[in-house]
């Protein structure tokens, strides 16, 4: 009795299976247009003289490659079974209905004749121009920033490293969206160890998607809760190829023009790609300039506050009236003085970021007027406090690295809250505070104070100065790259 | 440290922002100056005369000033404090002024006062009166007089008219037995503050003064001078002959010369090199003779002053060029403590030599 019941069942299974074999292209295509059942934009076109239905979507596919590479042959047949241009390379042959459905998504369009479906790449997505990067601009050097697109930042890195020894590894990331990140490196100069971290960080990345460059390095970086960022990300080609070249690895996020770098140091995002270009004079002038900006932007306001609230004594002779003299009809403390006049700041400068350059205009005179003359009229702040304010601002504009620039302001909030409270000594605990923090920080493993702490001596040719490139020997020890002679 | 923490820090940060110690500047009377005074008051013998500039404006220059009568510079400060709305504070003091009866009575408590607190630097200018040191600070014809004497002691000191005398200076050549301090002396005179001279001190006591001509001969015997000029008068048949001589360097050594065990004579010996740019004398300095002779004559005259003002020390028994300090390194320990320090001076021989390069004379030869 078993015995029957189970070889009837199995050829019930059997004749089944050949049943949906046999269905399978009429199936097929019909799974796939009921998986894009409620997209109105995807077009299905019939040849019903030919058996061919193809299926695209019409704003992911470019116009002229589907006429050139599909429709031309297409109309040239004349025959149902002399269809030679599917056997042409660009054609995918598959069954598989997940290989379809993908392949539609990323902008192929899907042909389907006989039992069989083919995928030809069309693609073609309008796309942003290649345009000088908005956020990273410079004088000397190529003007060229990347694009949302990773195709043609990848082609943009490509060109500029002529090497087949740049390997490029793909990884899905994004349950949902299922976007691209590519790991770059150049085989022989990055260290083997670190390039595979890196991808074992991303693939163990669980998030329904990512939009974005600055996202992803947040979700692997190797302290979350840091005030600093601990990925230096650059949008101009140029920048990349240095630091592939350097052994650094790049990590490019599909639909994001900012490219990562691992491992960066604190003191990278005080470099721009005018310091190379220009003269090592004049470079490493401008990089010291950068420093100092850095050290006013986050210091200046606290210098004044504690100086106006506890330490008379350090103030020049000459100063001091003209000091006492500005803040003898403000009717607050120093400390918050300089609060309020610090987040008026930020709420003009966030008002700024947001609106319209056309607008942004108006922002500008409101601020200029209301703060710059009506605040001391009033007597709500000193004219000192104005400049001080003002200089703090310009020199954290100073710093090239916009994400850098905000933790530098949000660390200055802090810097003055101690100031007014405890004066230059509130000072002293701050800046001791932000070195501890800043030296227990690491870039993918690699100390964020380097070469400063700990001291890589060869370093120093590209860090406070950028020595003439006779100079520049060895490759930085931050990528621990396997190759540290540079020219090799 | 856990968020709670952090949070509460800067809740804490926030709201005790002005439980402190704080010194908020316009609520300060920031002296810029001092004077000291010695009155016949039955509340105190200690006159204190105190300025500070007027804040509560940025343009005005307006200085204010207090005083009080009491028997010690804390208790001074404290009596000041309640005379003005603010809280006096002196941090910014930049010179002090001893008037004249005060500085003859004895500076030590007011110096040694300066030196330990802590908000006074060891910068301090101390300036000598030639009357009350109160009538210096109440010049009415420069706003701030604070300043005013500051940037003349500067340029003064720069030339190397008189000897730039802090707190720091005054207090360890008193402590030194080798030297007496000396410090500028100033003057009101029709209503405008004038340079003297230097005032001379035995210890901590006032006891004489040189003009500034005298002035500027000890600063060649104290110290290596950088530039500085003198015109000398000489008399030459009848007529006075007027040199003016520009030195840019002048060195200074001071040689000790023992017989046995004991210190026979000091010799102090000045090197000095410049230019003459003015000689209203009858016949021209062109030839390399004449020159000579100039020097001769100059030489000659700078040693005339110098002994002059070594005869004024001696008179005084003050020891202001630091002569101690050499004849005790010179003796071993043993035999500088059985020396006796106060007759020192009186007692020594000191012979001058000055020897003069004039280099050039001036641009059109």
């Amino acid at each position: 009795m078993k015995r029957r019941t189970t070889k009837l069942l199995h050829k019930l299974k059997e004749l089944k299976q050949e049943a949906v074999e046999k269905d399978h292209s009429a199936s097929l295509q019909k799974q796939v247009i009921e998986n894009f059942s409620g997209c109105d934009d995807l077009v299905q076109r019939t040849f019903p003289e030919l058996d061919i239905t193809i299926i695209y979507f019409l704003h992911m596919v470019n116009e002229n490659l589907l006429e050139m590479d599909l429709l031309v042959p297409i109309y040239h047949a004349s025959d149902e079974t002399k269809l030679p241009f599917l056997k042409r390379s660009n054609f995918h042959k598959t069954d598989d209905e997940k290989k379809v459905i993908n392949g539609i998504l990323n902008g192929e369009a899907a042909v389907f004749h006989q039992d069989h479906a083919y995928l030809i790449n069309i693609s073609g997505p309008k796309q942003r121009e290649i345009q000088p990067s908005e956020t990273e601009t410079t004088i000397t050097g190529p003007h060229e920033g990347f694009v949302e697109s990773s195709e043609i930042n990848l082609s943009m890195i490509r060109r500029r490293v002529k090497s087949a020894h740049l390997k490029i590894n793909e990884i899905p990331v994004g349950e949902v969206s299922k976007g691209s990140v590519f790991v770059l490196h150049i085989k022989g100069i990055a260290n083997d160890e670190v390039v595979g971290d890196m991808i074992n960080r991303i693939e163990k990345i669980e998030i329904d998607a990512v939009y974005d460059a600055h996202m992803l390095t947040q979700l692997i970086e190797d302290q979350p809760n840091a005030l600093f960022p601990q990925f230096m990300l650059r949008e101009r080609p140029d920048a990349i190829a240095a630091a592939l070249v350097e052994g650094k690895i790049v990590v490019v996020v599909d639909g994001s023009p900012a490219v990562i770098i691992s491992p960066s140091s604190f003191f990278d995002f005080f470099q721009t790609g005018d310091d190379y270009y220009q003269r090592w004079i004049t470079g490493t002038a401008t990089r010291l300039l950068r420093f100092g900006a850095f050290i006013i932007t986050i210091g200046f306001t606290a210098l004044y506050v504690s100086v106006t609230t506890f330490q008379y004594e350090m103030i020049p002779q000459s100063l001091l009236t003209t000091l006492a003299g500005s803040r003898s009809k403000v009717p607050f403390n120093p400390l918050y003085e300089a609060l309020i006049m610090e987040i008026t700041l930020e709420f003009l400068r966030e008002a700024g970021a947001r609106l319209p350059t056309k607008v942004g205009q108006t922002i500008g005179i409101v601020g200029g007027i209301v703060i710059g003359q009506a605040a001391v009229q009033a007597g709500i702040t000193s004219n000192v406090l104005i400049i001080v304010v003002a200089s703090s601002a310009i020199t954290s504009f100073v710093v090239p690295s916009y994400v850098m620039s905000a933790s530098i302001r949000l660390a200055r909030f802090g810097l003055i809250l101690l100031a007014g409270l405890l004066g230059n000594l509130g000072i002293v605990i701050g800046v001791i505070l932000l070195v501890i923090h800043l030296s227990s920080l690491t870039s993918a493993g690699a100390p964020y104070l380097a070469p400063l702490s700990p001291f890589f001596r060869k370093d120093w040719v590209d860090f406070l100065l950028r020595a003439p490139y006779s100079l520049m020997k060895t490759r930085p020890a931050l990528p621990r790259s396997s190759n540290k002679k540079r020219k090799q | 440290m856990d968020r709670k923490t952090v949070i509460w820090g800067i809740f804490a940060c926030l709201l005790l922002a002005g439980c402190n110690d704080q010194k908020v500047i316009e609520d300060l009377a920031i002296i810029s100056m001092m004077s000291f005074d010695q009155t016949d008051d039955p509340t105190g013998d200690l006159k204190v005369t105190a300025s500070f500039p007027n804040l509560t404006s940025e343009t005005s220059n307006e200085e204010q000033i207090i005083e009080t009568i009491a028997n010690s510079k804390k208790e001074a400060e404290d009596l000041l404090s309640s005379k003005t709305k603010q809280q006096v504070v002196n941090g910014q003091i930049h010179s002090i002024i001893l008037g004249e009866r005060f500085a003859r009575n004895g500076v030590k408590s007011v110096i040694s006062s300066m030196e330990r607190d802590q908000e006074i630097g060891s910068q301090v200018k101390v300036v000598v009166a030639d009357q009350e040191g109160t009538e210096i600070i109440r010049t009415e014809v420069v706003p701030d007089i604070g300043s005013y004497i500051d940037k003349m002691l500067k340029t003064e000191s720069e030339k190397f008219t008189i000897p730039e005398t802090d707190i720091h200076h005054f207090s360890r050549d008193y402590y030194d037995d080798g030297i007496d301090p000396i410090a500028p002396l100033f003057r009101k005179q029709d209503g405008r503050i004038v340079l003297v001279g230097t005032a001379l001190f035995r210890n901590d006591r006032y006891v004489d003064h040189l003009d500034l001509i005298q002035s500027k001969i000890l600063m060649l015997l104290l110290s290596k001078v950088e530039r500085s000029e003198l015109t000398i008068k000489m008399a030459q048949e009848e007529k006075i002959r007027n040199v003016h001589f520009d030195y840019v360097t002048s060195h200074r050594n001071i040689n000790v010369y023992k017989k046995g065990r004991e210190v026979d004579h000091i010799k102090i010996v000045v090197k000095m090199r410049g230019s003459v740019l003015e000689d209203t004398g009858e016949e021209s300095i062109s030839s390399t003779k004449e020159i000579h002779e100039l020097e001769r004559l100059v030489a000659r005259h700078i040693e005339h002053k110098a002994e002059d003002i070594i005869e004024i020390l001696k008179e005084n028994q003050t020891d202001s060029l630091g002569l101690g300090q050499y004849i005790r390194q010179s003796l071993s320990y043993e035999e500088w403590r059985t020396l006796d320090k106060e007759r020192l001076i009186e007692t020594t021989p000191v012979s001058v030599e000055v020897d003069v390069t004039i280099k050039d004379t001036g641009m059109s030869q």
